[in-house]
């Protein structure tokens, strides 16, 4: 599939999403072109899983579509559109203890052909992404003896061999400590650069803002902000929405968000 | 001396000798007593027969029917209503079915209920206590326990003889047979009778007298086993019985214990012609089948 | 490579244990002398009980063991849970409950289909009955819940069948069932199940892949591609026509399928998919060298499989867990 040039490549128009009668998603719109690493922000329980899931094509709703390079993502082979657009989730722990090899060849599953192999491209998939995570000293290692970070660099590895255009990830850095989180911050960015695209939930403003190359601000559902970093992360968005203020830094590698006092309902009341 | 005469013997010994004598008198006294005690016992059984009979065991239920007429019999066991059991199925009619509760015979007013060794000893018991006569008989297990068995309920039922017709027809019937020889000019035939859960009947079984009278070398005894014994359906094609005895395994429906009677392998080893196929009913009671057993063994050469 | 080794290996074993289990029986005979008397046609009584009564059974016992095998490691890759075992989510007792209705109340002679029909239809229904309960999107522990239930109700419904059965043995034949034997089965049972064994076989080793990327958990699943509902109905679909294969021939034999995919795991590094046909192979040894020592202690009452296998995989399984219970705390 191609992409036709001024159409998304991943595009999201006016979900509507409820779960067991609760509202969670609220005409939320986004749009994931070539070459964007695109952070979606926002405060916990806003929706920023919700909406990857529905993008990544496994949660349904009750209104909006999303549309893959134009078409319609429902109306894609499963298979086909697995090889294009790889979804990171942010909370799945392997039921087995499988090798760290072995676990991140499964991200080889959508080009496996039923009874062929085609090993040699997993292989040399696989040898990449091990690569580009860091983590080819522990190719035997089973996942079970690895820490919270390294499992989370595994189950990046994992996405990245499948060698997808859009990477989908929710929360890719949490539990990682400062190298690793730069790393993988650098390897999503990479990968938009290269021609790929990605969309990713985020907590930490300051690498939202350094690495992003715009940001999505989530709301109760709803899309309140849309733009380059330095346009959305400043006070009049973030208050409102995180509830705290924050110093806000700005210098020439990136920026800083330090948020330092919580608004209560009295501050709100008195600086109206 | 005593003002009572009851005593007189006691207070009148004087000495050991007498008392040697008097013991025995008493000993010849009791011995005559007990010599003529079924003289006794038959003119108990000279009052009038019981009329209201009712029966807690299929196989005395089976042997009633044979013996005392349908007006005489207030209730029966439900399996004698069942032809994959019971001979004389045919024969029950609108007799009352019960199953083996105290609670439904009580109501019918029985005079005598028959039960069997193994019948449910807490109904037995209930029956008692309400002041039922009940009578327990043992069941037959070789051929002369039979002729007893028959008279001894001819003599029970008041039915001597219909019990004497009956052990008439069965001494004829071995005659019979013992006349009528099966044998291929010198050995005899070497038959084998197996039975569901692989069970075969070796010495000293009714079924093994059943085979000797009807002409038969029973190749469970010949292998060495008495009574009841499992015998595996390798060992029973190593034997290599030229006639093999069964119950109709379809009789009484499925069953994985009468699996083994199915098995392809009886059919390659044994022709059907060679197969004497019993039906179910003839084995429950196999005492009182006797006669059809023997007929049904004897039929083919 | 490892895998290929691993296959070999066990395929060895089990040719080995195969050969091993036509010396099994009653009778002492030389499989060798008897396999020539069948090919030169020549009659004879071992010729005679090798082919006809140790050959067809050694094939059933490994027809069996492979797809009670094959059950428990795709239900345990599927509940990516390792003490699950195919009859957890009333699969056997379902096909018991079809197989048990259909011969006890006359029904099986009327075509031969209907013993594994209503077999496989036991346990499909049996299968329906616990995502009934449980809901399509249930969780693991609500799953098994469900399951514990509706085993519970199937096994009520076969003592109710059997008592109203017109036979004389029925009563201690749900024991039987549930014990599981192979004693006097012939080539009509073995024509029975095989067929159905391998395309429940089929079914259950083409889900390799999505038991694999089920190890991620279900959004990475449907993430590679897969369809969730869709792979897991063929797989449960598949394991509900081999499992109910077998109960229809053999009652149902409990523990393989619980302890040779968790017994033979470390083997396959954990991997879903090759743990399907390294089970399938354990499982046919497991119950070909239950099938034999049951033959060989020829006691009065028959021993039953069902006996041989737990007290085999009983203590082994209690050591395994001994051995790895640090690795819990």
């Amino acid at each position: 599939m191609g992409t036709v040039p001024g159409v998304a490549m991943l595009n999201a128009q006016n979900i509507e999403l409820k779960l067991a009668g609760l509202p969670i998603l609220d005409r939320a719109s986004v749009s994931v072109n070539r070459g964007e690493l695109v952070g979606l922000i926002g405060p916990n329980g806003a929706g920023k899983s919700s909406l990857l899931r529905v993008m990544a094509g496994i949660q349904t709703v009750q209104a909006g579509v999303v549309r893959w390079c134009g078409e319609l993502l429902t109306a894609q082979p499963a298979r086909q559109l697995a090889r294009e657009l790889a979804y990171l989730p942010q909370q799945e722990v392997p039921a087995w203890p499988l090798r760290v090899e072995h676990l991140v060849g499964l991200g080889r599953a959508p080009w496996r052909r039923s009874w062929g192999r085609g090993r040699d491209a997993d292989k040399i998939a696989i040898d990449r992404a091990l690569e580009m995570t860091e983590l080819a000293a522990f190719r035997q290692r089973p996942v079970g003896e690895l820490s919270g970070g390294e499992l989370r660099r595994v189950l990046l590895a994992r996405v990245l061999a499948g060698e997808p255009r859009c990477i989908l990830a929710d929360e890719p850095i949490a539990a990682l400590d400062s190298y690793h989180q730069l790393q993988v911050m650098e390897i999503l960015r990479r990968h938009a650069d290269s021609g790929g695209a990605v969309l990713a939930a985020l907590h930490d403003l300051g690498l939202a803002a350094r690495f992003c190359t715009s940001l999505v601000l989530l709301h109760k559902g709803r899309v309140v902000a849309v733009g380059e970093p330095g346009q959305v992360l400043c006070p009049d968005y973030l208050e409102p929405v995180y509830a705290v203020k924050s110093h806000i830094d700005r210098f020439p590698q990136g920026m800083a968000v330090i948020p330092y006092r919580r608004i209560s309902e009295l501050d709100i009341v008195t600086s109206q | 001396m005593s003002a009572i005469p009851t005593q007189p013997i006691i207070v009148r010994i004087k000495n050991a000798v007498q008392l040697k004598r008097i013991a025995q008198c008493f000993f010849i006294l009791f011995l005559g007593v007990y010599c003529l005690s079924p003289v006794f016992v038959r003119a108990d059984d000279s009052a009038p027969a019981a009329q209201r009979i009712a029966s807690l065991n299929l196989c005395v239920d089976q042997i009633l029917l044979q013996l005392v007429p349908r007006e005489r019999i207030v209730s029966l066991t439900s399996l004698a209503a069942n032809p994959s059991l019971s001979m004389f199925a045919d024969r029950v009619g609108d007799i009352h079915l019960n199953r083996g509760l105290a609670e439904q015979l009580v109501p019918l007013q029985p005079d005598l209920v028959l039960a069997g060794q193994y019948t449910d000893g807490a109904a037995v018991s209930m029956l008692k206590r309400l002041g039922v006569r009940v009578e327990t008989v043992a069941l037959p297990r070789t051929l002369d326990e039979i002729r007893g068995y028959i008279q001894h309920m001819g003599v029970l039922l008041g039915a001597e003889d219909r019990a004497e017709v009956i052990l008439a027809a069965m001494e004829r019937q071995f005659k019979q047979l013992q006349d009528k020889q099966p044998g291929t000019g010198g050995g005899k035939i070497r038959a084998l009778m197996y039975s569901a859960n692989g069970i075969t009947f070796g010495a000293g079984t009714l079924e093994h007298e059943l085979l000797t009278l009807a002409g038969y070398e029973n190749v469970a005894a010949s292998m060495g086993f008495s009574g009841y014994a499992h015998l595996s359906l390798e060992h029973l094609i190593q034997a290599r019985p030229q006639r093999l005895v069964i119950n109709d395994p379809s009789d009484t429906g499925f069953s994985i214990a009468q699996d083994n009677l199915r098995h392809p392998v009886l059919k390659r080893l044994v022709p059907s012609a060679h197969r004497i196929v019993l039906p179910s009913a003839l084995s429950v009671c196999s005492a009182l089948a006797v006669v059809p057993l023997i007929e049904a063994l004897g039929a083919k050469p | 490579m490892k895998l290929i080794r691993l296959y070999l290996c066990l395929s060895v074993l089990l040719m080995a244990v195969f050969w091993l289990s036509l010396y099994g029986g009653a009778v002492t005979l030389s499989p060798v002398q008897a396999l020539l008397d069948v090919w030169h046609g020549r009659p004879g009584i071992e010729a005679l009980v090798l082919w006809e009564i140790r050959l067809p059974r050694s094939l059933l016992a490994l027809t069996v063991g492979a797809s009670l095998g094959l059950a428990g490691a795709a239900m345990q890759g599927l509940l990516r849970n390792p003490l699950a075992e195919p009859g957890l989510l009333g699969v056997s007792n379902g096909a018991a409950l079809g197989a048990v209705v259909v011969l006890y109340l006359g029904a099986s002679g009327l075509a031969w289909y209907w013993l594994p029909l209503a077999a496989i239809s036991g346990a499909v229904a049996a299968l329906g009955l616990v995502y009934l309960l449980a809901g399509l999107h249930a969780s693991v522990l609500t799953l098994i819940l469900a399951g514990v239930a509706v085993n519970a109700f199937a096994g009520a419904l076969i003592a109710v069948a059997l008592n109203f059965a017109p036979n004389l043995f029925a009563v201690q034949e749900i024991v039987y069932w549930l014990m599981g034997s192979l004693a006097n089965r012939s080539y009509d049972h073995l024509a029975l199940a095989a067929p159905l064994a391998l395309v429940g076989a089929a079914l259950i080793i083409s889900r390799g892949g999505f038991l694999d990327a089920l190890s991620l958990g279900e959004d990475s699943a449907r993430s590679l591609g897969y369809r969730l509902t869709r792979e897991r109905s063929l797989l449960l679909c598949g394991i509900a026509v081999s499992v109910g294969a077998c109960v229809a021939v053999s009652g149902s034999v409990g523990f393989v399928g619980l302890v040779v995919p968790h017994l033979l795991r470390p083997l396959t590094a954990h991997r879903p998919w090759p743990l399907l046909p390294v089970s399938a192979l354990g499982g046919a040894v497991l119950v070909l060298v239950a099938d034999l020592l049951v033959r060989s202690l020829d006691t009065a009452n028959e021993l039953k499989l069902g006996v041989i296998t737990a007290l085999l995989g009983g203590p082994f399984f209690l050591y395994l867990i001994v051995r790895s219970r640090d690795r819990w705390v």
